[in-house]
């Protein structure tokens, strides 16, 4: 029994102790923790309340009954082109305008104002285009989104973001009315009083949190 | 402050050698358990200053120079029955804090390696009382269930590349403790609030 006992307490020691322990050495170029979450909050938090909005905002057109309540609607349907309707609703993405693209089954999305990561709220500004990648589904869909935008915050720093090249695709998870695995290639670039202080690019791989990060 | 928590130490060693003498009150309740335990966060070193959110600020990731990535803490307690409600005991542990030089600061200022680990070595001792106010048969003829609180004071070690080596007041409230388990061995949870740890859990052998 003692054996046992000494035999898992050195075992918890030992894993402990590893100081690469939950480490991903997968690039010279590795960046730990906290940026990668900085980023995810562009890529979950941001893309995602859009879409949710979005897909919201399509389900009320589509049923014709509450759209009014919660958006201002300009008397057209979300699915004509030349249609903006703006988010009415308190939350995240108030006063955000969603825009039918012309010929094609995607809308824009844009958002000038306080947006929080994690409660820290700074301006943001964001413009997002969803593209919808099987027109023919219904309610929660994939999405292929590009995404541009910028965030002001304290101490001089101002950070860009956008998609690289091709849209970043999120794929619905049916099992959850709000959620999407991410796949593509999103960059961040930070600026302290204008000068460039870093940039990144983060690989997204499909489920929350799962990404990985290069400086270049 | 210093005079008062060594008077509590000495109170509560005093009553463990003291229980040595005595006998056991109830047939069922074992008089010595010792229990191995893993838990944390180690609070001492979060409470200072370290702030979560601060992580999901630029000027967070740029300025701050580190942040804690995790600290668990082990460690082996011993307590003696006094009364079947009753024990007194002592808590050893060892606790880990690690954290990593902020990626965006090692960056900026070139000054150490992005993501060196540092960390702190927190050995504490703390003299415990425990009061169990249930205790209970989980069928007629095997098994008990209880739940328990605890009240601990000690002092800790704090030694490290992370922060300069100290000793402390060390303390912990356990505001609920439960043990499911036969009569000699046993399985324990308990969540609270101190120096060590929030939650922590285990294995606890009565003999």
């Amino acid at each position: 029994m003692k054996k046992i006992i000494f035999a898992f307490l050195f075992a918890v020691v030992f894993v402990s102790c590893d100081p690469h322990y939950g480490k991903d050495y997968f690039s010279p170029t590795y960046v730990s923790t906290p940026l990668k979450e900085y980023m995810l909050c562009i890529s979950n938090d941001i893309v995602t309340e859009s879409l949710k909005e979005l897909e919201s905002a399509l389900k009320m057109d589509k049923e014709g009954t509450m759209a009014k309540y919660f958006y201002q609607t300009n008397e057209s349907t979300l699915a004509a082109d030349g249609s903006v309707w703006t988010v009415k609703r308190e939350g995240t993405l108030k006063d955000a305008t969603i825009a039918k693209v012309a010929g094609e089954q995607a809308w824009t999305i844009v958002f000038d104002g306080e947006y929080a990561f994690r409660g820290n709220k700074f301006d943001t500004q964001f413009t997002l285009k969803a593209a919808a990648v099987d027109p023919s589904a219904v309610d929660h869909r994939d999405w292929n989104v590009e995404i541009v935008g910028n965030r002001t915050e304290d101490d001089g720093y101002t950070c860009t973001f956008n998609h690289i090249d091709a849209p970043i695709n999120y794929r619905a998870v049916h099992e959850s009315e709000s959620s999407w695995n991410a796949f593509g290639f999103l960059e961040m670039k930070v600026d302290k009083n204008g000068t460039q202080v870093d940039a990144l690019i983060m690989e997204l791989r499909g489920g929350v949190g799962s990404a990985s990060i290069v400086r270049y | 402050m210093k005079k008062a928590l060594l008077s509590a130490i000495g109170f509560l060693s005093f009553l463990t050698i003291e229980a040595q003498e005595q006998t056991p009150i109830q047939q069922d309740l074992r008089r010595h358990n010792l229990e191995i335990t893993y838990g944390g966060p180690a609070l001492c070193y979060f409470g200072e200053g370290e702030s979560y959110n601060k992580k999901y600020s630029l000027s967070g990731l740029y300025e701050d120079q580190e942040y804690a990535t995790g600290a668990i803490v082990i460690g082996v307690q011993y307590n003696y029955l006094l009364k079947k409600w009753l024990s007194v005991g002592v808590d050893v542990s060892w606790g880990l804090v690690q954290a990593e030089i902020s990626p965006g600061y090692a960056f900026r200022q070139s000054a150490w390696d992005e993501g060196t680990t540092l960390y702190q070595n927190i050995i504490s001792v703390m003299p415990s009382v425990r009061a169990r106010w249930l205790h209970t048969r989980i069928t007629p003829s095997w098994g008990f269930f209880s739940m328990y609180s605890k009240a601990s004071a000690g002092a800790y070690l704090s030694v490290g590349n992370y922060k300069s080596t100290q000793v402390k007041p060390a303390w912990e409230t356990v505001f609920l403790g439960w043990t499911l388990g036969s009569e000699t061995i046993y399985a324990f949870e308990e969540v609270g609030y101190g120096t060590c740890y929030l939650v922590r859990l285990g294995l606890g052998f009565n003999f």
